[in-house]
């Protein structure tokens, strides 16, 4: 415990608030849900299973997203490297990761670091990270602060490819948010990151701009 | 500057009032964009299987995480502290400013850069950083382009709503030392090369905080940008500053609270990014050194254990502005300070003593659109409608007196006539009145009076012409 006086000063002010209870709205009165978690949200329903649920939810958020297995995958490099003009490329730590170094290579893009550096990502075009998990609802992929490089990879470079392993999926948000002892075992990373789509802004006329601060396109391989 | 008028500084209600509805320009931008928000949160929220249902149990959530607001705070910053943050209780404005004034200082720091927050808008902590000699940068596009035209934010999710793509260019123009193009993306591209030089340059980092989970101590930050990442990954000091009402109790809270804000917000299931944020980065990870978290209280604690507790419900999505036909006429700035629109016609008068914030809550039609589109079902035109009744309750006696007389005159049908019979007369007369006179002329003060409109519906009756 502090003996922290702002502190002590902040809650008892707050305790005095709260003397006679929080005040009750007379009019419209709050329905109680007593005292243990509220139940998941509840979603309507949606075709597929979850890994055609999360191809299809991070195609609609913007990202380019495709099922491949490890023989297709120089196809999908090649075909990311030439479309997103890639000369560069950081990778992370990710375990995921040694299958695309040598696609890379073998496609003659520059692999400046591995783990990615923060200056090396900054002035890399690709970076490629794997997934702690991947929510199929919402098309996003979870990084963490835990995988070397992976912090950076998938934030400074213009493009980020991430290689997303289907046994990780989960279908909805409450997958990763009520299951935190299962994503996070020996505690919570300093930081976990949900990625959806691209980076992007509408603060000029509500118009969709890509690439504000971070990569203006996501790749997302989901392994078969 | 060229542009709008800075109505923000204009110190009255009415003057800002009247300035902004004369701008058409600001108009048409607001209609379409509050337009074009509300009908994308229509769409999201259909993706949920019962969205009232939703909504009900969002509000009892709100409702219990801050009747026990003191032991949740308490759990909170235990947290934050034993995963390495340091927690700094901040009673007022000022000590808040202080407090990250004082970070950098500790670290001798020269440059800011800052993502969205309304609580540093609320206690003035760029004035504040750049009197102590460090610059501050926004970084959120909108509030960049704000910064740069030297005006203050008009929407909580999209800053420069009142400003269309020309006068944007125009502003980063005189940034460029060029033409730019009024062509978003190309605007957008340009930010993205100014603001990338100053991340890597960058002493410390200041974002707001969207959720502090007191169960775990992890700050929840949501972005779309980006600049979210880059502001709590990039420089070596992390600042987080959070109203002290903006927490949860529990990750389940966090799931329902999720679901909620970016689509009342901008329409989205989820936004680009989700950060989830648990103490500065551990030994073997990569990401700021020191994380400081700044609670604020500022006026919030009187708030608390008011009538008007459920303002701090607000999760701060923005979806009341858009709904709310005052704010699609008007635009942020009118309303004279941070926070705009219905909560802020709530939260202002509450954390602002000025006369001009004591109106606010008259610039209503408490027609309860802001409670419909509210994610959190926070009663807003309740809570006008009581910071209605606290104003006339200290209302003058002259006031009481007049309210009384007149409640006489239109109670009875007779004297209900005449005076509106008098009212015609005295119009055709003199014109529509400017004010009434007597004792009534402090209540017209605010008001446009209403023209009779020639003979009474009785009158008419009578003659036989209706």
């Amino acid at each position: 415990m502090t003996a922290d006086p702002d502190r002590q000063r902040f809650l008892g002010r707050l305790r005095a608030a709260l003397a006679g209870g929080l005040h009750a709205d007379p009019l419209r009165p709050v329905e109680p849900i007593g005292e243990g978690d509220p139940p998941p949200v509840s979603y309507a329903p949606v075709p597929g299973d979850t890994g055609a649920r999360l191809l299809a939810a991070a195609g609609a958020a913007g990202a380019e997203a495709a099922a491949v297995t490890q023989a297709e995958l120089p196809e999908l490099v090649g075909r990311l490297c030439r479309q997103e003009k890639v000369a560069t490329a950081v990778l992370s730590a990710d375990p995921e990761c040694d299958l695309i170094a040598p696609v890379l290579e073998r496609a003659g893009v520059a692999v400046l670091a591995r783990p990615a550096g923060r200056s090396e990502a900054a002035g890399a075009d690709l970076g490629v990270t794997g997934a702690l998990t991947a929510i199929a609802s919402t098309g996003s992929v979870v990084v963490s602060s835990t995988v070397p490089g992976a912090r950076w990879a998938s934030l400074l470079p213009r493009v980020h490819l991430a290689v997303v392993r289907p046994e990780r999926l989960v279908a909805q948000p409450a997958g990763l948010l009520r299951h935190l002892h299962r994503w996070a075992p020996g505690g919570l990373p300093s930081n976990l990151v949900c990625i959806t789509g691209p980076s992007r802004s509408a603060d000029i006329e509500l118009e969709l701009t890509l690439g504000v601060h971070g990569p203006r396109a996501v790749w997302v391989a989901l392994l078969g | 500057m060229s542009g709008p008028q800075p109505i923000d500084t204009e110190p009255s209600l009415r003057r800002r009032t009247a300035l902004a509805s004369s701008d058409a320009r600001l108009r048409a931008n607001l209609v379409r964009a509050s337009g074009t928000l509300g009908s994308r949160k229509a769409a999201a929220f259909g993706a949920l299987d019962d969205p009232e249902g939703l909504r009900h149990q969002a509000r009892a959530i709100r409702h219990r995480v801050l009747a026990r607001l003191p032991e949740v705070l308490e759990a909170l910053a235990d947290r934050v502290e034993a995963a390495g943050g340091r927690v700094h209780w901040a009673s007022t404005a000022a000590d808040a400013a202080d407090a990250v004034v004082a970070v950098a200082r500790s670290h001798g720091a020269r440059l800011a850069v800052k993502s969205k927050s309304m609580a540093s808008e609320e206690i003035g902590l760029n004035a504040a950083l750049e009197h102590a000699g460090v610059e501050v940068v926004e970084t959120d596009l909108g509030e960049w382009i704000v910064q740069v035209a030297e005006e203050t934010p008009s929407h909580i999710i999209v800053p420069a709503i009142h400003r269309d793509r020309a006068q944007i260019a125009r502003t980063l123009s005189t940034v460029a030392g060029r033409p730019l193009a009024d062509d978003p993306q190309e605007l957008a591209a340009f930010a993205r090369d100014q603001l990338r030089r100053r991340f890597l340059e960058a002493d410390i980092g200041i974002s707001g905080v969207n959720f502090g989970v007191a169960d775990t101590g992890t700050l929840v930050l949501v972005s779309n940008e980006g600049n979210g990442r880059m502001v709590t990954s990039m420089p070596p000091v992390h600042v987080a500053l959070m109203g002290m009402e903006r927490v949860v109790q529990t990750w389940a809270e966090l799931e329902v609270m999720l679901a909620l804000l970016p689509r009342a917000a901008t329409g989205q299931a989820i936004t680009s990014y989700v950060s989830l944020i648990t103490g500065p980065a551990g030994r073997l990870e990569e990401g700021p050194e020191e994380l400081h978290l700044v609670i604020l209280d500022n006026g919030r604690s009187d708030i608390l254990g008011s009538e008007f507790a459920e303002a701090l419900a607000c999760i701060r999505c923005g979806a009341c502005l858009n709904a709310c036909p005052v704010y699609r006429q008007v635009g942020g700035h009118a309303y004279g300070w941070v926070y705009p629109g219905p909560i802020g016609a709530v939260l202002t008068p509450l954390l602002q003593s000025s006369k001009s914030a004591q109106q606010l809550p008259q610039a209503s039609s408490l027609c309860a659109a802001c409670w419909e589109a509210c994610p959190v079902g926070i009663p807003l035109q309740d809570l006008l409608l009581g910071l209605r009744r606290r104003s006339a309750a200290g209302a003058g006696a002259g006031a009481r007196l007049a309210w009384e007389a007149w409640s006489r005159l239109w109670s009875r049908p007779a004297t209900y006539q005449a005076s509106l019979r008098a009212a015609s007369v005295a119009d055709r007369a003199a014109g529509s009145p400017a004010s009434l006179p007597g004792h009534l002329d402090r209540w017209s003060a605010g008001r446009d009076l209403p023209t009779a409109e020639g003979p009474t519906f009785r009158q008419l009756w009578d003659q036989g012409r209706i």
